[in-house]
């Protein structure tokens, strides 16, 4: 009995230690007032054609 | 590891490989990514009128830059296509801020726009452009839904020269409903941005049935008189059915008109209808002698009287950045 005790209190204590890091990280998330200066490589590229740049935009503002 | 973003009101917290709601602030590794960063989607020289700014630097050209991405997410959005976008499927142009400056003075603008879709989700690049922009000489100008926190917004407004901030109803069910944002960080802005010496001028798109009637624009045109000044320029806007919301007509032309008188009455020296070709709609008129000031006729200027800041018949002072 008090062996099946110790292995559950043993599987308890795993799963907690195996929970902590990412609860933890939920609850006090890393704040950021602003962002790194980054860019993502996922980003397609486009060249800029001076054609297109001296007319006015499609887009409205 | 999560992070919260403090750039705006919203403060989203962000899982690993997830972005916020404006899409382009995303957790790289634990850490906050702009990941349009120098990446615009759209560089184009538009009349400065275009933005609309009636009172900066009439019948000039101004670069305009945006990148996609956007942290409200209005039902009637004109520009939704790249406000709306992911950044990994827009394809989008390399330029520094660095290069901003420099091609801003190659095509001969004297400023430079942060425009089309939410400049103040692109902080960082905004900010650094801003800064070059700047160093060069010229000036800036922000198109924006103005819904930022405060710490930031007073950071980047030591560079900003001018701005038009929606208000898109003084109604914060509006807000929630229609643009997925509250009134009061917008209205914050608004207050914060006059206070710091930026050229404000305020848009407010006219939709039938949601905002047009007679009380809500009364109220919002009462708020910018007793909070901006009667100096602040307002232009109505003509909605026209897009993305979601395509089952309303456009506005009529009298309502517009309707909306000008209240805003007269009200006491607001400027008071423009943009959107529809209405003669006389757009011009400036000096608030104390009457007299015609500015002539424009859709994005152009036709005459512009106006010297040293001034209505030439009766020395009035006339609100904005004029040369």
């Amino acid at each position: 009995m008090a062996v099946a005790r110790r292995r559950f209190v043993g599987l308890l204590a795993r799963i907690a230690a195996v929970l902590v890091v990412p609860v933890a990280s939920l609850a006090a998330p890393a704040r950021y007032v602003e962002a790194i200066r980054g860019r993502f490589d996922r980003v397609p590229f486009k060249p800029l054609r001076p054609s297109e740049i001296s007319k006015p935009g499609r887009w409205k503002g | 590891m999560s992070v919260q973003c403090k750039l705006c009101p919203k403060g989203c917290v962000i899982n690993p490989g997830e972005s916020g709601e404006c899409r382009v602030r995303v957790n790289v590794d634990g850490k906050l990514l702009a990941v349009t960063y120098g990446r615009p989607c759209a560089v184009h020289v538009d009349p400065v009128e275009k933005k609309p700014l009636f009172h900066f630097l009439p019948g000039t050209g101004i670069l305009s830059i945006a990148t996609v991405g956007c942290n409200l997410h209005c039902k009637n959005c004109q520009n939704w296509e790249i406000s709306q976008a992911n950044p990994e499927e827009t394809p989008a142009a390399e330029l520094l801020p660095q290069q901003v400056a420099r091609l801003a003075v190659e095509y001969d603008c004297r400023s430079v726009a942060y425009t089309y879709t939410e400049p103040l989700v692109f902080y960082e690049y905004t900010l650094d452009s801003c800064r070059c922009v700047k160093e060069a000489g010229l000036r800036n100008a922000l198109v924006t839904a103005g819904y930022i926190n405060e710490e930031p917004l007073r950071r980047l407004c030591e560079y900003v020269d001018a701005a038009n901030i929606d208000l898109k109803a003084l109604s914060d069910p509006f807000y929630r409903d229609i643009c997925r944002g509250t009134l009061k960080p917008v209205l914050n802005t608004l207050v914060v941005a006059k206070s710091l010496g930026v050229e404000v001028e305020v848009t407010n798109l006219v939709i039938p049935t949601l905002n047009d009637s007679d009380k809500m624009l009364c109220d919002l045109c009462r708020w910018l008189v007793q909070h901006l000044g009667r100096e602040t320029p307002l232009h109505f806007s003509r909605f026209s059915p897009q993305f979601q919301m395509k089952n309303l007509p456009p506005t009529p032309a009298e309502t517009l008109d309707r909306a000008k008188e209240i805003a007269q009455s009200e006491g607001l020296h400027y008071v423009y209808i943009g959107n529809i070709i209405r003669p006389g709609a757009e011009d400036t008129f000096c608030s104390a002698c009457g007299k015609r000031l500015v002539q424009r006729y859709g994005f152009q200027v036709l005459e512009n009287r106006i010297q040293s800041g001034r209505c030439p018949d009766c020395d009035t002072e006339v609100y904005g950045i004029w040369q």
